[in-house]
């Protein structure tokens, strides 16, 4: 499975977008003699030894076109670890990760990411020039991408700000346009990383109904990295849960709720009820 | 000017005393109605300001006047005042101004290109030319001025070897200030450019640039002070094209022309206020965080 070739050609509709095959992924730290994890980088004069911190592993998980599939855990347990194999910014230990039938190595416009820095969002860029970026980069003509950003302005509901620049905008209106940055170009996948974790509870679920609007008005796969229980359950059909360091899957909760969701029916209450417990399982004391 | 003797030995017709406290007085009287009808053009505290200046001056004239410093060592405002109004009516300051802005402004433009692009090749494109950064640290300790022996030997005495001087005065702060706003790139930044299918080119374009722009900006105002201040040191070299501010000094100098001499410090401090007025006005064209 691992041949390009033969992959290629397995790859069609209804068939995986994203493969996640039986990945381990470390990291080599320095630790000292309590086992604490120190920095990554050693100092020549240290007398800490170098250790492995293992991330994640034997991580599998199929995720098919259209999918919303959030990926709930304890922090540090290799949510973003696993966001960045995807985007191609690290590579696995071991086992494989494929998009599309092809390995992934390195990054790929058809794999957009949100990150959760605010300072991803260009602040010497206004919102139309940040949204912008990525059809220019990928050399589309001016009126084209024009065209595309008014569009996606529209859906994000950014109108009248196009000339703004970031450092200008409320929080809330900062992640729309890391978002609209994002799915501009139509990527086939599009992560993102705990993109509304610094938002009020109120903006972020303003913000939760904008994201279900666009995975319906572009036919798109997701796949959203929380900590929210309740953000998860409310968004994606698969939530995936993590146990704690080193990430495993603990289950894959399907949720199968039509949007708009409701937040206090029952079914809601009770998956969300679940995957508290499933969390909760690895902290007995927490 | 070639030819010309210099110091020009007379000086035209001196304001006296009285006549240029009644011209002061007149111009202070003018700005305070200018500050009632334009308060924001001529603000109360630039009032202040000038206030403070115009004491120091009257304070100064009268004391040449009195003759409680000799005049000879501190001429009056008003000689200063006359002297610069003759020179520039025979067209002498304007080729002196005219060689000096010509000489910073070469070196500045040559700082400005070598110190991003050297700055952003040891710090951004690191592990090829870091082994650069060490060298530059040496270099950079040894004063500008110490430098005069070896630019005489290999660039002659001239224009080529003032500019030289100036050059290595100005380099070093912007090549800092290069090299601490790559530091600033951020990791996501790089990152967004990568997802869109950008290469290391277009990080630079599209991310590095900008990010150092006002790092770059305060290296180059710290930068064209140092210029200023080496200035009068570089001239030194230019004696065969006679010609510049610095050079101006120096001559008077050993002739104890204090009132050139001051003509000089006078338009070096003005240019240097126009020159940093005129980098700042570029601080606002790429937006930032504050
Ligand atoms: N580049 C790196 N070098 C060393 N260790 C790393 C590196 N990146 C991540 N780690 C470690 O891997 C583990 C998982 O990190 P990761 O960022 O994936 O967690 P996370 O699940 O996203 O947590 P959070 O919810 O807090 O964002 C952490 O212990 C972290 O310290
Ligand atoms: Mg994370």
């Amino acid at each position: 499975m691992a041949m390009r070739g033969e992959t290629d050609k397995r790859f069609g509709p209804g068939s995986h977008v994203v493969e996640i095959k039986d990945i381990k992924k470390s990291f080599y730290v320095y630790v000292d003699e309590g086992q604490t994890v120190l920095s990554e980088k050693r100092r020549w004069f240290s007398r800490k030894k170098p250790g492995e911190l293992v991330a994640i592993k034997s991580f599998t998980l199929d995720v098919d076109h259209g999918e919303f599939v959030a990926l709930l855990g304890p922090s540090g347990c290799g949510k973003s670890t696993l966001l960045r194999i995807l985007a191609g910014f690290e590579t696995p230990t071991s086992g494989f990760v494929t998009f599309k039938g092809n390995a992934i190595n390195g990054p790929d416009p058809q794999r957009a990411m949100v990150f959760q820095s605010e300072r991803a969002v260009f602040p010497w860029l206004t919102v139309e020039g940040n949204i912008g970026l990525g059809p220019k980069l990928q050399g589309m003509g001016k009126k084209a991408r024009k065209e595309a950003v008014a569009k996606t302005i529209e859906l994000v509901e950014l109108k009248g700000f196009e000339r703004a620049y970031p450092k200008t905008l409320s929080g809330g209106m900062l992640q729309r346009v890391a978002v609209a940055r994002a799915i501009v170009n139509h990527p086939e996948l599009l992560l993102m990383d705990e993109p509304f974790g610094a938002l009020d509870a109120q903006t972020r679920n303003h913000l939760q109904d904008h994201v279900v609007k666009i995975w319906q008005s572009i036919e798109q796969t997701i796949i959203f990295v929380t900590h929210d229980i309740e953000e998860a359950v409310y968004l994606a059909n698969k939530v995936v849960v993590f146990t704690a360091r080193p990430g495993e899957i603990k289950e894959v909760v399907s949720i199968n709720l039509p949007h708009p969701r409701d937040r206090t029916s029952e079914e809601f209450i009770g998956l969300r009820n679940h995957c508290t417990r499933l969390i909760r399982d690895k902290h007995p004391e927490g | 000017m070639h030819g010309t003797v210099f110091p020009p030995l007379e000086i035209g017709e001196v304001l006296s005393t009285v006549h240029f406290l009644e011209i002061l007085s007149a111009i202070f009287l003018i700005l305070t109605v200018l500050n009632r009808l334009l308060p924001h053009i001529v603000s109360a505290s630039l009032m202040k300001g000038l206030a403070v200046l115009g004491g120091i001056i009257v304070s100064w004239e009268l004391i040449s006047f009195y003759e409680i410093i000799n005049p000879v060592l501190l001429p009056p405002p008003s000689r200063v005042v006359s002297l610069m109004a003759h020179l520039w009516s025979i067209g002498f300051l304007q080729t002196q101004i005219y060689s000096t802005v010509y000489k910073i402004t070469y070196a500045f433009t040559l700082a400005l290109v070598s110190g991003v692009t050297i700055g952003i090749m040891i710090s951004y494109f690191s592990n090829t030319f870091s082994f650069l950064e060490s060298f530059l640290n040496a270099i950079r300790v040894v004063p500008a001025p110490a430098w005069l022996a070896l630019a005489i030997l290999w660039f002659g005495i001239g224009h080529a070897s003032a500019i030289f001087i100036i050059w290595l005065g100005i380099f070093f702060p912007i090549l800092l200030s290069a090299v601490a706003g790559v530091a600033k790139v951020e990791q996501v930044q790089v990152e967004t450019v990568l997802t869109f299918g950008g290469d290391k080119y277009d990080v630079l374009l599209e991310v590095v640039l900008p990010v150092i722009y006002h790092h770059v900006l305060t290296g180059a105002r710290i930068g064209i002070g140092i210029g200023w201040i080496t200035v009068v040191t570089a001239e030194l070299v230019s004696v065969s094209a006679n010609s510049g501010l610095g050079w101006m000094i120096n001559d008077s100098r050993i002739l104890l022309d204090i009132t050139t001499v001051m003509v000089g410090m006078f338009l070096i401090g003005f240019l240097g206020i126009v020159s940093d007025a005129i980098i700042n006005r570029f601080e606002g064209l790429v937006p930032g965080w504050d």
